[in-house]
């Protein structure tokens, strides 16, 4: 690693990174830190002067800057008041507070494994990402497609400007994990999203990391929720849907036959819990 | 590239390369207060404040900080005043080895800069973010909330908790000025304000960088290792192999002389037998020259089977470990067991066949590691006359001497060894780990050399604690009465033999020197694998002996419908007894103990309504209607750990008279944190009747103070503070002595109160009176003494822990609410530091009880040699501790005093286990009680 940028534009950042002659690596830090001799590159792109940290509120959305810290997502007000706190849980147990102080959303989105409870939640919440192509185009991809099978798919050039998430204000969320204590990272984790009228669930989400080798949605069990009812018969054809789902993978955490049976407890938990908040 | 920023108030410019670390660039600026630690941010020891926020500096390329206003703790006071929180941190006990102490005061410097009235909630948060293996984190976050009402300018009382936490007898209250009383450790200010005190914080000129290349096999052999490449890479100055290294058999084990055996270590081989094992150690000018020395080395590897499993590497066929000729004392090379111990006394067979009751169990427990913040780190250098100087963060600075002597082929007398502060040892640092290489690079090159362990190295290539599985036996009668015990263990070694032995020792007679019973017998085969090796941690095989036999007493009371603590109460050696196994079991010669001091069931009554025991019965406490999942539950397990060991440690201490009626106390006791410098000088303090502030302390450096065994087994305070206490009785004579003289009065009439003599007749001398006259003026004389101590007793410290856990049934996630221990360690010398050791100790057996474990792929690789993987207690989930000191004084200690520094870290697992037991019904029998674990246990019940 011979080069360190401090770019003071977008344009000058995109230029740098789209230079094809230099693999550069822009200072996206995860919750999950490196060593300086793991970043793969020529040359490091410090993004602290681009005004990427703000957190903007609009009226059917919300954009939260690629360099938003964590500790800014678990302290932040505008975030804590929203999704039943989800969001800044999340990160709040994602690291400690040093690492929440350096790492970013957009170091999440770059690494989503270990810890994956913000894209969880980003994932139930439909976020998009905004990314900016080299010649300056914003673009949207769902979060789910920018995580192909757990790899982010960031093409040369481009840079995460920000993350958008609709907002509504029925929406409401619910996280469970399980973990051997309170700080440690997950075996398994689940986030489960609704927007909720007192009987129903629209846009049911479930988001669940650890019962397979990354963090993703449980498209069929979602389905399973027959017409949008939160039902206890609901519920549990939902859970029935969870085994074709689950892919864990065994490491010195957890078994996979422990991870796919807390999957199904995790959602279970989650969906009574959705459901109380919607009936009341 | 030139980087410009704020450092500490000033604006600074200075050199960095893109792939330089803040954290190195602020140590070359002189900050040595930012810790080299683990490289990967978890830990928090490198914490420096950026623009206020509290950054990890070690995952922070330097250029990062242009333009920015950066503080490290250097910054926050100046000359000898202490800013309000390090004054905080001090009084609280706060300050243990010290190493994660500047990150914790930053973190609470940025949480009082955001908020004057922070909840406890705020403070567990901030100090999450910075790792401590030694305190338990109460008293730190005890610190922040007195700091901040420091700052808040509220009038602070001052801090008496540790005081509270010690039930004295009121006859015995007041009986001393010094002992008993929670004075500042002596070197909390230093490492408060972030000094260079630590091994590491030194820059010799021409300094080269050590380092070590391991195996990446787990079994192989060295057919042949090409090193001309390394070595022809310009700034590399030497590279040792197999090779161009004498081969002297030795154990690395810092024990006494001559170790036990087995010697199965040579410095470097030309067989590996973990990965991690040394292969070769290289010098360069650079840390980044020293890899890409590394990487150029080629090796000829003949790769061989490898095993892993305890019980399968004891079957013929096995691969052998250990088929080199000259290792010694091995004891079945063939079956790779190291060492194999037999104790027993009475008539096994018979007991158990006329018992009442026979219960059989085996457990499980697992390889850990003490993670020291502070990894371990040496740097040699020849002085001015060509003596070898070995700065090492070492428990064991004489033992490092005489073992690295013959390896390195210079006579003890031309080597120095010194322990200046170090950052934690737990046992991991009892050992030669680096010191040999390090000294012969020196050698070799005529040059310093500055020798370090990476996180992943202290994981995999330091020591650790040792895996067994042991199978229980007890016969009892109805009536409760225990007949017979039988205990029958592996223990794991790993690839050498070092502590394997000892430590089994340890525990086997933890394990079978609480109970009396007619008949006993202890079995256990030490064995080889190809794994990272155990050596010394904290409780030296405790932990493991005591989780079984307090596990299995506590299923056998409930099988004979008794409470668990009457069962116990009626069968634990009592005062006048003698403890039949120790008979039969030792190091070396069996030396009797018999038990002197007891307290227990005073400690249990204590801890009893602590915890309030007697919820235990009521159905109501152990479900919650409104969480239907969740069980409570409450367990128990009574310990003993020993004070040193008979009959072989020894200390000793020197104290000379100054001009000023100060004196100099030279110890090699060594201080890892656990405050012995100032507990050793409160015990000199209280003998002279001077304050502790005039005693000058000085430890561990072997030209200059006098042998001491080093840090462990317990010893300091029960064997180094009666050296102690016998030089400074000697001083003692001495000057009342000089004293008579100038009063002219008889010496038996004198008394030595507050810094003077007095005679009957209201004369008095002042100390420094007599230190000018007796140095200076008549019969002049140096008022100094030297003292040693060893002891044939080695008298128990007994206690008791209890656990309340919640356990949910639907995910097996175990929460452990409360731990309370009681504990009688004789008298306490110093309150603040006995409950930092009590406190400390038991976050640590938590973290062994619930969730920390090395794990291996089916290689033998480690699968998480990082902070994070291998998950370490945070401030922000420590369960509600409660210490509770009931000081009985032991006739054959310093002032009464024992030892606390292992005995906290035996009863959590096994008051864990029977909590758990005793909220789902279902005993886990190995450890770590991890989720799984619990859910599988359950589903089986189903």
């Amino acid at each position: 690693m011979t080069v360190f940028y401090r770019p003071d534009t977008i344009k000058k950042t995109l230029k740098i990174l789209g230079n094809p002659d230099q693999n550069c690596v822009p200072l996206y830090y995860p919750p999950r830190a490196k060593h300086i001799s793991q970043w793969e590159g020529d040359a490091l792109i410090d993004l602290s002067a681009l005004d990427l940290n703000i957190i903007n509120v609009r009226k059917s959305e919300i954009l939260i800057g690629s360099m938003v810290s964590l500790e800014t997502l678990a302290k932040s007000d505008e975030i804590k008041s929203r999704w039943d706190g989800v969001l800044s849980e999340a990160a709040r147990i994602s690291t400690t507070m040093a690492m929440r102080n350096l790492s970013s959303i957009g170091g999440v989105l770059m690494n989503p494994l270990f810890p994956a409870e913000v894209v969880l939640v980003l994932l139930a919440l439909d976020a998009q990402v905004v990314l900016l192509q080299n010649n300056g185009k914003e673009t949207r991809i769902p979060v789910e497609e920018f995580l192909l099978d757990g790899h982010p798919i960031l093409q040369k050039g481009c840079l995460i400007k920000e993350v958008s998430i609709p907002l509504n204000s029925r929406t409401h969320c619910v996280f469970n994990r399980v973990a051997c204590t309170k700080s440690n990272a997950s075996i398994v984790s689940v986030v489960v999203r609704g927007d909720l009228t007192r009987t129903k669930a629209h846009h049911l989400r479930i988001a669940v990391f650890g019962a397979n080798s990354f963090p993703k949605r449980y498209h069929q069990a979602e389905l399973a929720l027959v017409n949008d009812l939160i039902t206890m018969e609901g519920i549990q054809q939902c859970c029935t849907k969870i085994s074709e789902e689950t892919a864990p993978v065994s490491d010195f955490r957890a078994g996979a036959e422990y991870r796919t049976a807390m999957a199904e407890v995790l959602i279970r938990r989650s969906l009574i819990a959705l459901r109380k908040i919607a009936v009341g | 590239m030139d980087i410009n920023f704020t450092l500490n108030g000033k604006k600074i410019t200075c050199e960095a390369e893109p792939s330089d670390t803040l954290l190195d660039v602020l140590r070359y600026q002189g900050c040595f207060s930012v810790k080299r630690s683990c490289y990967t941010g978890e830990c928090g020891n490198c914490a420096i404040l950026m623009d206020g926020k509290l950054l990890p500096s070690c995952v922070l390329p330097a250029p990062q900080a242009e333009g920015h206003q950066i503080l490290t703790v250097e910054g926050l006071s100046e000359g000898q005043d202490l800013h309000p929180i390090q004054k905080a941190f001090v009084e609280t006990g706060a300050v243990q080895c010290g190493f994660c102490t500047p990150g914790m005061i930053l973190a609470t410097k940025a949480l009082l800069d955001r908020t004057k009235y922070p909840s406890l909630d705020d403070a567990k948060d901030a100090l999450g973010a910075i790792l401590c293996r030694c305190t338990g984190y109460y008293q730190p976050l005890e610190a922040v909330m007195r700091a901040a009402a420091y700052l808040r300018g509220e009038a602070v009382p001052p801090y008496t908790r540790p005081e509270e936490s010690v039930i004295v007898n009121p006859k015995d209250a007041d009986r001393f000025h010094w002992v008993g009383k929670s004075v500042d450790k002596l070197d909390a200010p230093k490492m408060a304000k972030g000094k260079p005190v630590y091994v590491d914080d030194i820059e010799l000129p021409g300094m080269l960088h050590g380092m070590l290349m391991t195996s990446p096999y787990a079994h192989a052999r060295i057919r042949d290792i090409d090193t001309s490449e390394a070595e022809a890479l310009p700034g590399v100055h030497c590279v040792l192999t197999y090779k161009n290294v004498k081969r002297q058999i030795y154990a690395s084990g810092g024990q006494t002389y001559p170790n036990p055996k087995p010697w199965d270590q040579v410095c470097l081989d030309n067989k590996v037998r973990f990965v991690g094992d040394r292969v070769a150690a290289v010098a360069a000018d650079s840390v980044d020259l020293c890899m890409k020395a590394i990487d150029l080395i080629k090796v000829d590897w003949e790769v061989l089977p490898a095993v892993f499993d305890m019980e399968e590497t004891m079957k013929d066929g096995a691969p052998i470990i250990h088929d080199e000729p000259d290792a010694y004392g091995v004891a079945d090379a063939a079956h790779n067991k190291a060492f194999v111990i037999d104790a027993a006394y009475g008539n096994l067979q018979d007991d158990f066949a006329s018992s009442d009751l026979v219960v059989e169990r085996v457990y499980h427990t697992q390889q850990v590691q003490q993670t020291p913040l502070e990894p371990h780190i040496v740097i040699t250098w020849l002085d001015e006359n060509d003596r070898l100087v070995v700065r090492t963060s070492t428990q064991v600075p004489f033992h490092v001497r005489r073992i690295i002597s013959p390896l390195i082929d210079v006579p003890v007398k031309n080597i120095r060894v010194i322990k200046p502060r170090i950052g934690g040892g737990f046992g991991a640092k009892q050992e030669v780990l680096l010191e040999d290489l390090c000294s012969l690079l020196t050698i070799r090159t005529g040059r310093p050399v500055r020798f370090y362990f990476s996180r992943k190295e202290e994981f995999q290539s330091s020591r650790s604690r040792h895996s067994d599985r042991i199978r229980f036996k007890v016969g009892v009668m109805k009536s409760g009465r225990i007949k017979a015990i039988e205990m029958d263990m592996i223990e794991n070694t790993g690839a050498y033999g070092v502590h394997g032995f000892t430590v089994c020792n340890v525990t086997g007679t933890r394990g079978l020197s609480t109970y009396r019973a007619d008949s006993m017998r202890f079995h256990a085969d030490i064995v080889y694998t190809n794994l990272p090796v155990p050596g010394a941690f904290r409780g030296y095989g405790g932990p493991q002996g005591i989780y079984a036999v307090e596990s299995i007493m506590d299923e056998v009371a409930e099988k004979l419908n008794m409470d668990p603590i009457k069962f116990r109460m009626k069968n634990v050696v009592r005062p006048g007894e003698s403890i039949k196994i120790m008979d039969k079991l030792a190091e070396f010669d069996p030396v009797p103990q018999k038990v002197n001091s007891f307290g227990l069931e005073e400690c249990i009554e204590q801890g009893k309504k602590a915890i309030n025991w007697d919820r235990k019965r009521l159905k109501r406490f152990h479900m919650d209607p409104l969480r239907p999942n969740i069980r409570r539950g409450i367990g128990m397990a009574i310990m003993m750990h020993g004070s040193g060991i008979a009959g072989i440690d020894m200390g000793a201490a020197s104290m000379k008279i100054n001009d000023d009626g100060s004196f100099n106390l030279q110890m090699g006791a060594t201080d890892l944190g656990t405050g012995s410098d100032t507990i050793l000088a409160q015990i000199a303090a209280e003998v002279l009747q001077i304050p502790v502030n005039k005693i000058i302390v000085y430890s561990s450096d072997t030209d200059f103070t006098p042998f001491d065994v080093g840090a462990y087994a317990s010893s300091t305070t029960y064997i180094s503070g009666m050296a102690v206490k016998k030089c400074a009785e000697k001083i003692k004579e001495q000057v009342l002595e000089r004293a008579s003289a100038m009063l002219k009065q008889p010496i038996d009439v004198l008394v030595l109160r507050d810094e003077k003599v007095f005679a009957p007749d209201g004369s008095s001398v002042t100390m420094e009176d007599i230190a000018l006259n007796s140095l200076h003026r008549t019969n002049q004389q140096q008022i100094a003494a030297t003292a040693s101590h060893f002891s044939p007793e080695c008298p128990p410290v007994f206690a008791v822990e209890f656990a309340e856990v919640e356990v949910d049934v639907e995910t097996g996630q175990l929460n452990v609410e409360k731990l309370v221990m009681a504990v009688n360690p004789g008298t306490v010398i110093n309150p603040v530091t006995a409950i930092g050791q009590l406190e400390g100790g038991q976050a640590t057996a938590l973290g062994y009880a619930v969730c920390e474990e090395m794990c291996y792929d089916g290689k033998g690789d480690m699968l998480n040699p990082r902070f994070g993987d291998y998950h370490i207690l945070q401030a922000d989930e420590m369960p509600e501790m409660v210490s509770i000191i009931i000081p009985q004084g032991e006739p054959t200690g310093p002032f009464g005093a024992k030892a606390l520094a292992e005995i906290p870290t035996d009863g959590v697992a096994p008051a864990v286990a029977n909590a758990v037991a005793d909220a789902i019904g279902v005993r886990i029998s190995s450890l770590p009680i991890v989720p799984e674990k619990v859910w599988k246990a359950l589903q089986e019940k189903k």
